[in-house]
């Protein structure tokens, strides 16, 4: 086989590494060709630079999904091995199937749902609870591009020398000690552990906003729920993503340090599990509890009904955070703990059925006596309900010890979390990004195109998902790249990769939603096109820059629809500007991440000098910022002065 | 909505009804009998649930679309109601109670039998194949795993390198064989048949291949089987005779598989690759295809094709000559010709 | 008046946001350092070939960089009380203070790996090794991270005179320079008197 030498690696020149390699030089020369011709640098120069959360929630959507692509992409690959038994397609067998069932599962979990809604909220939750902006602007766009750092190391892997191949839960020993491909690995463990840092630098700064930035009068039980599920997914992040960063940082010592934390017999394989299961299972319920509040919002919209039981949905999210801390071992099943930490840990997993029960509930009867709109978001919220009791009664059904003996580590669990995931968070993100596309671009997607996005993908997901159930009763391991004619797995795998097509179609009509919209602007879409009811649509569309000038005074927890009952047109407003600072667009962000991309990549090839470099740019920008931070802000509001001079605040 | 669900509905039932297996709930065994119990009635429990949400969907969707005239009156004005809300969150915990009782009880009484007196088996995995390791015959062999009938079964879980998980679907649960650990998995077999297992747990390229068959037979029979795999057949570790000395066959296999692999159960140092006892009867090869001439030559010439990074090299430099001596060879290591050889 | 409003403003809301994002942070730092606690525990018997913690700990060279560790928060408590009263070079002092004291610390760690290193007992050589370098170096990295951004906070305060934007940052290095001696009460305790005391 012929390969080039590229460090301590080596690039085979196969089809699929040389198909790779081209199609990432055409992307980039296209690209590069469509900012020149259109002279659209500045405008992303401006934009990289931009502190703004709603331009930063775009561009997480955007990026989201561009990653959406590369996942699905790899998923139909897995879904064309899988077609037929003993099939051969391409080269996705072995390890190059492994590469891209890791792939696929990595891309989707942490550079897909993850920022999908970390996008989502960017847009939305400053603009429901009346704030400027986040707390930390700056640091909000240092997340933001080091979640692109993190995901371009994930992608470029194949590229150079291999993508990780234990799975997205990397088991140790697998993922160390030469057991497989060492490059993969290291791609792994310093994608995560990069573009883990920005996602708990996030949850910072979205708390920090949660909790101060509010409007005057916006109480916490006057919150809408989505700024409400996003709150609590946010506190699992800053508690459950530093675990992550500890099980990778521990990896990277196994791998490239030789350390022997989860080698087997010297080393403690479990801790790894339970170190990444601390971490995975609350991550779970990170992709999923700001969608219960998204949809939430959408079905009381569009029901023209307030949310049916607030106070439960609130108590419901806050009980699912408290027990997603306590469930992880449900994945650790069959390694041979005694019956009574199965039992319990089961037992806990299945008393998280009961708020998501209650949540459930709380939809159809916010439904019960409303008028009913059917627009794509509504169709995509009020698709997700069945959809998502299926995934909730598996969900049950794998928590059941005993039984999950024979679910553990099958096809049935495959089924069970693309119902939850796929059900949840990316039907969630679809109906959100119909929700508040005129907020970000001030126009509509268009409804006919929707509806066949809606359905298409609906139909295209129940073939693709139901059929792994009953492929996982019939001993269909995980993680298998093929099965023999005689194991009766054909026609269940075959209905799979038609449903697989069916909603990769669906994407691409969506994508082509988008431009057809775009391009046509089929409504002009005023500050409040869905009759909506919260904060959010008080304002133009798209969400003027100066978006509060004055803060909105809140009396109610539906403050536009309260003003639209009392026949008001506007809200009341604060009487002064506050005093605010106002940073400045910032390159720096851009910077710091390029230095720890450098950093890593001299980290994943073994090349010290160049980690040694990376990390030394990136903690000399840090000091350049300190530096310079003074001449970076600005104070704004009505009585504004220099701020700096005020000596006297200590005490106020 | 009710468009989509149909179509689904009636093309899964379609399949279903194409011949469709579902080897869990098709036990041959108490353990996994009682296994798809627990799975059936959780299923029809929770199929109650089910139907209930999707009832209460579809009328409230329904009555309370935009344009209809139901009456609102009761209910527009309402965003609580402290009995209902009650009412499902009650109601859940009961019917997780119900579940979660034979549940436990399932829990417990697996590993309290696994403390019983029972026929025991040393499992091994390896990347890509198992060992199996019978301590009171004092045998050893690979890739196919016989067991005597209507038995308590423990098998005893070990790894060599990474993770692997141990199941056979229509006998149990599965359980992980961790490197530098011990687990201990409670089976009870049914009658005589012939079961697939598998590897469960992601364990590299091939962890696809890393395949076995069960074998449950009758007690009488296990015990003759088990006779004949203990007869010591495996060639001398010396070097090989002449051409024409010994048989062509073995002659080949001396010189080039003896390193790793032994052709009886009695001889446990080559073990680097999977011992091949009584290997003429078994029915397939590393439980993935048919035993045949054709199928053991192709997987001489390229391993790799069917076992990704498996450590068996390619023996592409045999003679077409010695490649059929050598499978025959293969194929002649039965219990009646080990019972000939001994006479 | 208004200036008096506008300040109390700053107080109650600009202040606030980085002493809580600031224990936001501490919350996940903590969480890594537990898990980095339990990885020591867990991989603690697992010494192999090499030392044991009763072998390699000793608990009396290890008392002096602890105590200046410890005192290092009581003089930067003493730094924040001289800011409150704005008296600026004073405050320097006491920081600089501070600031030696993590020195020392960092030099007695470093000259501990170096002579651990020259008998052999390199990270590879043991899970126990392993985690006890990766537990107590992650410590000392937020050390030396705390040195380089008290070198800062003495540049700020040496070249502004305005005290409300250092006050800020006073504030916030404060917590994290506490957070870190607590870790360091938790690393003393578990790793070296209980690990040079044979409990593993």
């Amino acid at each position: 086989m012929n390969s080039i030498p590229f460090f301590n690696t080596e690039i085979d020149l196969v089809s699929d590494v040389i198909f790779g390699h081209v199609s990432a030089l055409l992307l980039g020369a296209a690209a590069i060709f469509f900012l020149s011709y259109k002279k659209k640098w500045g405008i992303l120069w401006d934009w990289m630079r931009t502190t703004d959360h709603l331009k930063i929630g775009m561009m997480y959507l955007a990026a989201s999904f561009v990653f959406f692509l590369r996942g699905g992409l790899d998923a139909m690959f897995v879904r064309l091995q899988l077609a037929f038994p003993n099939a051969e397609f391409w080269v996705f067998q072995g390890e190059k199937y492994n590469q891209m069932m890791t792939t696929h599962g990595t891309t989707m979990i942490f550079f897909v749902a993850t920022p999908l809604l970390i996008g989502l909220m960017n847009v939305a939750v400053p603009l429901q609870i009346g704030a400027r902006d986040l707390a930390f602007p700056f640091l909000n766009s240092l997340s933001f591009w080091l979640f692109i750092c993190g995901g371009a190391l994930i992608n470029i892997s194949y590229l150079l020398g291999g993508s990780p191949e234990a799975a997205w839960t990397s088991y140790s020993p697998l993922a160390i000690g030469g057991y497989s491909n060492n490059t993969g690995n290291n791609f792994y463990a310093l994608g995560l552990q990069v573009a883990g840092i920005g996602t708990i630098m996030t949850a910072i700064n979205f708390i920090v906003t949660i909790v101060k930035r509010r409007a005057p009068g916006m109480t916490y039980m006057r919150m809408p729920l989505f700024t409400w599920g996003s709150l609590v997914a946010v506190i699992l992040i800053l508690l459950a993503f530093p675990a992550l960063g500890a099980a990778v940082l521990l990896l990277m010592f196994d791998n490239i340090f030789a350390t022997e934390f989860f080698a087997g017999g010297s080393g403690n394989p479990l801790l790894w599990q339970h170190l990444f299961w601390i971490f995975g299972h609350p991550e779970v319920y990170i992709i999923v509890l700001p969608v219960f509040g998204l949809f939430s919002d959408i079905i009381s919209t569009f029901s023209k009904k307030p949310v049916f039981g607030y106070l439960s949905m609130v108590i419901a999210l806050a009980l699912i955070t408290f027990l997603s801390f306590m469930v992880w071992v449900h994945h650790m099943f069959t390694v041979g703990y005694g019956a009574t930490v199965n039992a319990i840990f089961a037992i806990s997993t299945m008393l998280i059925a009961v708020p998501t029960g209650i949540k459930v509930f709380n939809w159809l009867f916010t439904m019960r006596g409303g008028r009913i709109r059917f627009p794509t978001a509504m169709l995509f919220s009020v698709g997700f309900i069945p959809t998502f009791v299926i995934g909730g009664v598996t969900g049950v059904m794998v928590a059941m010890v005993a039984a999950d003996y024979q679910y553990h580590d099958s096809y049935f669990v495959v089924g069970h979390f693309h119902y939850v995931m796929v059900g949840g968070t990316i039907m969630g993100a679809f109906a959100g990004i119909y929700y508040w596309m005129p907020k970000m671009f001030g126009f509509l997607l268009n409804e006919k195109l929707g509806n066949i996005h809606f359905w298409t993908f609906l139909i295209g997901f129940h073939l693709t998902f139901f059929p792994m159930h009953f492929m996982g009763l019939n001993g269909m391991p995980r993680r298998v790249y093929t099965y023999l004619p005689e194991d009766g797995l054909f026609g269940l795998n075959f209905v799979s990769t038609i449903g697989a097509f069916i909603m990769a179609a669906s994407v691409l009509l969506f994508l082509y939603n988008i431009w057809y919209s775009y391009n046509t602007q089929p409504n002009e879409a005023g500050g409040d096109p869905w009759n909506g009811r919260t904060l959010e649509w008080t304002i133009a569309s798209p969400a003027p820059s100066d978006r509060w000038k004055r803060l909105p005074v809140i009396n109610h927890r539906e403050p536009l629809w309260e003003s639209k009952k009392a026949g008001k047109t506007a809200l009341e407003y604060a009487e002064h500007e506050e005093r605010h600072v106002e940073e400045h667009a910032s390159s720096l962000p851009v910077i710091i991440s390029a230095a720890l991309f450098i950093a890593a990549f001299g980290f994943v090839f073994e090349v010290f000098s160049i980690a040694i470099a990376g990390l030394a740019i990136t903690f000399g920008i840090m000091i350049y910022r300190s530096l310079t931070f003074d001449k970076n802000v600005e104070w704004s509001g009505e009585d504004s002065e220099d701020g700096q001079g005020k000596g006297g605040s200590i005490h106020g | 909505m009710k468009g989509a669900w149909t179509s689904t509905w009636v093309l899964l039932l379609i399949i279903l009804t194409s011949g469709c297996r579902m080897d869990v709930l098709d036990s041959a065994g108490g353990v996994a009998e009682e296994q798809s119990h627990l799975i059936v009635f959780s299923l029809a429990v929770m199929m109650i649930v089910l139907v209930t949400v999707f009832i209460l969907f579809a009328k409230f969707i329904w009555t309370y679309r935009e344009h209809s005239k139901a009456d609102r009156s009761d209910h527009t004005l309402r965003n609580d109601n402290k009995k209902l809300e009650i009412t499902w969150t009650i109601l859940p915990v009961i019917v997780l109670g119900v579940l979660a009782v034979p549940m436990l009880m399932q829990t417990y009484d697996l590993e309290t039998k696994a403390d019983r007196d029972a026929f025991r088996v040393n499992v091994t995995g390896h990347q890509y194949w198992w060992q199996f390791d019978y301590p009171d015959q004092n045998i050893r062999t690979s890739q196919e795993l016989h067991l005597p009938a209507n038995e308590d079964v423990v098998i005893e879980l070990k790894s060599s390198d990474v993770i692997h998980s141990f199941w056979i679907p229509q006998l149990g649960g599965k359980k992980d064989a961790i490197p530098g650990e011990t687990n201990e998995l409670y089976l009870e077999t049914g009658d005589p048949g012939v079961y697939d297992g598998k590897c469960a747990e992601l364990c590299g390229a091939a962890h696809t291949d890393m395949r076995f068959q069960v074998v449950v037979e009758e007690e009488e029979d296990f015990e003759a089987w088990s006779e004949a795999v203990g007869q010591d057949i495996t060639p001398e570790k010396t070097e090989p005779e002449e051409e024409g000395a010994v048989d062509e066959g073995e002659r080949v296999f001396q010189e080039n598989c003896l390193a790793c692999h032994a052709v009886d159960g009695a001889d446990k140092d080559n073990d680097r690759g999977p011992n091949l006892a009584l290997y003429g009867e078994q029915e397939k090869i590393s439980g993935m295809m048919a035993n045949n001439k054709e199928n053991v030559k192709a997987w001489l010439r390229d391993p790799e094709s069917f076992k990704p990074s498996t450590e068996m090299p390619a023996y592409d430099n045999l003679t077409e000559e010695e490649m059929d001596a050598l499978v025959d060879y293969l194929h002649s290591i039965k219990g009646n010709k080990v019972e000939e050889g001994r006479d | 008046m208004a200036e008096q409003k506008s300040a109390s403003q700053i107080k109650s809301w600009t202040e606030p946001d980085d002493r809580l994002g600031m224990w936001l942070f501490i919350a996940a730092e903590s969480v890594v350092f537990l898990c980095l606690i339990a990885t020591f525990l867990v991989s603690s018997k697992s010494t192999l070939n090499g030392p044991d913690a009763a072998e390699l700990l000793e608990l009396p060279p290890i008392l002096i960089p602890s105590f200046l560790l410890l005192s290092s928060s009581w003089t930067f408590h003493l730094a924040e009380k001289r800011m409150e009263h704005r008296n600026i070079s004073n405050t320097m002092l006491w920081l600089s203070i501070t600031l030696s004291f993590a020195l020392v610390f960092l030099g007695f760690e470093i000259y501990e790996f170096f002579e651990y290193a020259k008998e052999g007992y390199t990270l590879s050589e043991s899970p126990f090794l392993a985690s006890f370098y990766v537990l107590v170096g992650t410590h000392g990295a937020h050390v030396l991270f705390g040195s380089v951004w008290m070198g800062l906070l003495l540049w700020h305060l040496y070249t502004k005179r305005t005290i409300w934007t250092n006050w800020k940052r006073i504030r916030a290095f404060g917590l994290y320079w506490h957070f870190v001696d607590v870790v360091w009460v938790f690393i003393f305790t578990l790793v070296y008197i209980l690990g040079s005391q044979g409990v593993y």
